[in-house]
């Protein structure tokens, strides 16, 4: 194709854009919604991810060791687990340290465990990055055999796990629908320009153009649209979170603020999702306009 | 240039619009095809151009077998074959100039060519003085040559035309019999036009293909007679 054929093409293209302009402003606001929610969707599960990350980083499984357990085989122990990979945190709490915290716990009556200085076992604190995979952690507890009794949050654990899971097929579910409605609405834009130039097509198609030739101004009508959409929706993002993100982080619920604190901050996210937008409106508006021709082509 | 041989065309609601129909029109030939409505005409000319396939023989234009013929080598084919219809199928919201201009961006052609060629075709259709005018603006006649000069433009070895006078005064008919009859003798293009205004063939004469109920009934040299 020449230079001059692709020059003709994009002009034709652009021109068919301000032709059908209220199908054109429909599609593109249509699509900004659409890519809008879609941005949401993806900050509100990455921020739901890191919040969960950090919940889980705040959950310790605890190892009470039993009082025959040399020093030297505590410390041997600590450094087994620190070494395991999905230990983040380990705290040793000696007989001595547990008593006191019990009785710094009961605060003004402290004095009723008088005598029972020797009671509470030695225990070592561990923190995780992942709970619901400790298979080594377990392992190498039963090979130290160090411990008496081992407290692990498991329910919590898969309570977590399922939530951070119907996130992401929620996500995905929505992710999917919102495409699906903005190709359909581009390609019902794209439709009405194809139909409004029926005439011209099916005269191109008489003097021997190729099906490429009548496709690339509908495709960069499509584009342009998808492309302009992504950049408004951006906008809109940008705007949108950074007021949520402040109203969250002048609340006074300890919730809010917690969530506020693990939220995906849009400055990192910035490249991932304006890739996101550009190519979801592009794709949407090439495949919209591909979809909406098919017909014309065929004769 | 164009062969049908034992050609039959069955429509999908069983209508048969052509039956066992065989012809031939050399290069450089001028030829009327008529007919009463239903006859066949518009069947032919869909056969010709590939819009359908016959549902038994085999069609030969320009040297392209159109049975089979591939998707692919469509374009390549249709530049071989002008049309000119009897509603004109011109672009409202362009110019004469940019009309005559289409045919020839579609097929690729460069914007140089484009602006020397064009000058020479609306010549050819005496229209030069109308360039930047729009079809609204134009006379029934003058947008029929306009849809001649389109036509001619890519310089086809052959030019269908399909009722050309059919939405155009008696007056102006002629005219552009007269001029289809001077592009097929200057041009050398091969003509075949499909009409039902019998006038118009005697007024002319020449080689005339009749069809009724899906058969050729005539097929011969129809004499001169320059009275309407």
């Amino acid at each position: 194709m020449k230079g001059s054929s692709i020059g003709y093409l994009s002009k034709e293209g652009l021109k068919n854009i301000w032709i059908n302009r209220l199908m054109s402003v429909a599609s593109v606001g249509i699509l900004s919604a659409c890519l809008l929610i879609l941005g949401f969707t993806i900050l509100i599960s990455a921020s739901l991810n890191s919040m969960m990350k950090y919940i889980e980083g705040q959950v310790e499984i605890v190892l009470f060791i039993r009082d025959d357990v040399s020093e030297e085989k505590i410390e041997q122990a600590r450094g087994a687990f620190l070494g395991c990979e999905n230990v983040t945190g380990l705290i040793h709490t000696t007989k001595q340290e547990a008593f006191l915290e019990q009785q710094e716990a009961l605060g003004d009556k402290g004095y009723l465990l008088t005598g029972l200085e020797d009671v509470f076992p030695a225990s070592f604190r561990i923190t995780v990055e992942n709970l619901s995979d400790i298979s080594e952690f377990r392992a190498l507890a039963g090979q130290l055999d160090i411990h008496e009794a081992m407290r692990i949050p498991e329910d919590f654990a898969n309570t977590l796990v399922n939530i951070r899971n119907a996130v992401s097929s929620f996500s995905i579910v929505a992710i999917i629908a919102l495409v699906i409605i903005s190709v359909i609405v581009i390609s019902n834009t794209i439709r009405a320009s194809v139909f409004a130039r029926r005439t011209e097509i099916g005269i191109m198609k008489q003097v021997g153009a190729t099906d490429n030739f009548i496709r690339i101004p509908f495709i960069i009508e499509g584009a342009v649209i998808g492309l302009i959409a992504a950049g408004l929706a951006f906008g809109l993002l940008h705007f949108s979170y950074a007021q949520l993100s402040n109203s969250m982080g002048l609340s006074n619920s300890p919730f809010l603020t917690g969530f506020f604190d693990n939220m995906a901050s849009l400055e990192v996210m910035r490249g991932q999702i304006i890739l996101y937008f550009a190519s979801g409106g592009l794709v949407t508006g090439v495949i919209s306009s591909v979809l909406s021709l098919r017909s014309y082509l065929k004769v | 240039m164009i062969d049908l041989k034992n050609v039959t065309f069955v429509y999908d609601n069983g209508f048969t619009a052509l039956k066992n129909v065989s012809l031939s029109v050399a290069k450089g030939e001028f030829v009327f095809v008529i007919g009463s409505s239903g006859a066949g005409k518009s069947s032919m000319l869909k056969l010709l151009t590939r819009e359908t396939l016959p549902t038994s023989g085999k069609v030969v234009v320009n040297g392209f077998n159109l049975g089979q013929l591939k998707r692919k080598h469509l374009p390549k084919f249709r530049r071989s074959v002008g049309m000119v219809f009897q509603d004109f199928r011109l672009i409202k919201t362009m110019n004469v100039f940019d009309n005559v201009a289409f045919s020839l961006r579609v097929t690729n052609h460069s914007s140089r060519f484009i602006r020397t060629h064009v000058p020479y075709v609306l010549k050819l259709v005496q229209l030069e003085d109308k360039a930047k005018m729009y079809p609204r603006e134009l006379s029934g006649g003058e947008q029929q040559r306009v849809a001649i000069a389109r036509a001619l433009a890519i310089d086809p070895p052959l030019l269908v035309a399909d009722e050309p006078t059919g939405n155009i005064d008696p007056e102006l008919s002629l005219q552009i019999v007269e001029l289809l009859r001077r592009i097929n003798s200057y041009c050398g293009t091969t003509i075949m036009m499909v009409t039902h205004e019998h006038d118009v063939v005697r007024y002319f004469g020449g080689r005339t293909i009749s069809i009724e109920d899906g058969k050729i009934d005539y097929d011969g040299v129809i004499n001169k007679n320059n009275r309407r």
